[in-house]
């Protein structure tokens, strides 16, 4: 379950893999900074579901930054779905 | 101009309190009644010349628990919490009113200041593309207003009011108006700050006007008042509507007025000529005599300026000598808040009657001429009584509230 595990350190990425380690970082600012219940953080569910206004995908992208150093335009944030951005987030957090 | 009389004096039909004494309506009367006084050092000021704050203690009501509470500016977490207690007691239940015939007037001196302190540290510490978007609707001076209209639904005329310490007052001055003038049925009214921040403190110490030592209203010694934060609110209705749902109310709102100094931009008039006005006309505009006035809640700051000048508008005033309380001693100094928690304060020694204390009292001005409440509650408020409310900039309004 993703609510209420232990924050992962990005040193432990030869344990957890990069994706899940990304997954589990977003779904953890869905549920503590955008109060989203942690029933409706699931993988497939759309991320404009999860984030319902224009201010919210604005805050995320600069929690992504801030959070995972990777820069993400509102435009891709909006067309997925949680795991498919955790996906392009991952991609290139590895490319760094 | 004078319009039917009960549309001139609406009902208080419910009040809310988030104070210094506590998160809600009991625990700030028996805190203000008991003369506790809420000033402690505070970590966050730590430094100043003055550190001394009295803060809210932990806010909790179940309103602030709805998604996209979390992010809010603490003032408009203090004016929710206010104005949902105040609708509670009310028995108004926003799902079932006319949204658009309630208005909400709200006051307030400065918006949200902590949310602009960290927006101002990220600009500097990370640059602009990592300021919040939340960064504005969490400052905005509006915000509390537009808060209280989305949280419950309220879609009448929807101001944010702002003359510095007098705002609570004259929020519910303007309230008062839109239902005299037809243009809503309820008003729910709110004073809310917070503006506790290193900055404000600073600019305060400048000024003069703040003690290292704690609120003394009308004391000898006084040298000051304490910042503080909190909410007040009060449910105002036409009397027909409260009546047509058989709400009881807690008092009348029978009188209001203002005026402005005109004479500095925070020095009170030496002889307190605009505040006698505003005094003078919210008696007439209620239609009663100053001999009618059972107790004053006054403005009280606890600086040296406030005090003596306020006494001598309420001494030359008030010849018989109403029983007199300043709630900044228990409460500190709630600035725009100020005059909507007092006016819900009187509401309340109207309905127990009993003038409660000004806390901090030790040694009173013989100077003043005029009975100020110290140590124990006094019994008996009297039919009417008047909160005054002075602020930076000249403002002055006066509230004249009846028993119900």
């Amino acid at each position: 379950m993703l609510h209420g595990a232990a924050k992962p350190q990005m040193r432990d990425a030869v344990t957890i893999s990069a994706q899940e380690s990304v997954l589990h970082a977003i779904s953890e600012l869905l549920i503590e900074k955008f109060e989203v219940p942690a029933d409706e953080v699931r993988a497939d569910a759309p991320m404009r579901e999860l984030l319902t206004d224009s201010l919210m995908v604005v805050e995320m992208a600069i929690a992504v930054h801030e959070t995972l150093g990777v820069k993400v335009e509102e435009e891709e944030l909006r067309a997925t779905t949680l795991a498919g951005f955790a996906e392009a987030v991952g991609a290139r957090c590895t490319d760094r | 101009m004078h319009g039917p009389l009960s549309r001139r004096s609406p009902a208080v039909t419910g009040i809310g309190l988030v104070t210094p004494a506590g998160c809600d309506r009991e625990s700030t009367w028996s805190g203000v009644l008991g003369g506790r006084r809420t000033a402690a050092p505070d970590p966050a000021l730590e430094g100043l010349p003055v550190a001394l704050s009295c803060r809210v203690p932990e806010l909790d009501h179940p309103v602030l628990r709805r998604r996209g509470s979390g992010r809010l500016d603490r003032v408009d977490r203090l004016a929710l919490a206010a104005v949902a207690q105040a609708l509670d007691q009310a028995g108004l239940d926003p799902e079932q009113w006319d949204g658009s015939r309630v208005a909400v007037v709200t006051g307030g001196g400065m918006g949200g200041l902590l949310t602009q302190d960290q927006a101002l540290a990220r600009l500097a510490d990370r640059g602009p593309e990592f300021v919040s978007p939340y960064f504005l609707t969490g400052y905005l001076i509006n915000m509390a207003c537009a808060n209280i209209a989305l949280r419950f639904g309220t879609t009448g005329p929807a101001l944010s009011t702002s003359t510095a310490c007098a705002s609570g007052t004259t929020a519910l001055g303007l309230a008062r108006d839109l239902i005299a003038t037809g243009q809503c049925d309820i008003a729910l009214v709110c004073g809310a700050e917070s503006a506790i921040t290193r900055l404000m403190v600073a600019g305060f110490t400048q000024i003069g006007a703040l003690s290292g030592t704690g609120s003394r209203p009308f004391d000898t010694t006084r040298d000051g008042f304490v910042i503080a934060e909190g909410a007040g609110a009060l449910v105002l209705e036409r009397p027909e509507h409260a009546a047509a749902r058989a709400a009881r109310p807690l008092a009348r709102l029978i009188g209001y007025a203002a005026s402005t100094d005109a004479h500095h931009l925070v020095a009170p008039h030496p002889e307190g000529r605009g505040a006698e006005r505003a005094v003078r006309a919210a008696l007439a505009d209620a239609g009663v005599a100053p001999g009618d006035v059972g107790h004053v809640n006054a403005h009280g700051t606890a600086t040296r300026q406030n005090d003596a000048i306020e006494a001598g508008v309420l001494r030359r005033v008030f010849p018989h000598r109403p029983p007199v309380t300043s709630a900044k001693g228990a409460l500190g100094h709630t600035l725009g808040a100020a005059g909507a928690i007092e006016a819900a304060l009187t509401v309340l020694a109207l309905a127990k009657d009993t003038v409660p204390p000004t806390a901090g009292l030790g040694e009173p001005d013989s100077g003043m001429g005029i009975d100020v409440v110290a140590g124990p509650a006094r019994a008996h408020a009297g039919e009417i009584a008047v909160s005054n409310s002075f602020g930076f900039g000249g403002h002055n309004a006066v509230a004249v509230l009846a028993r119900a």
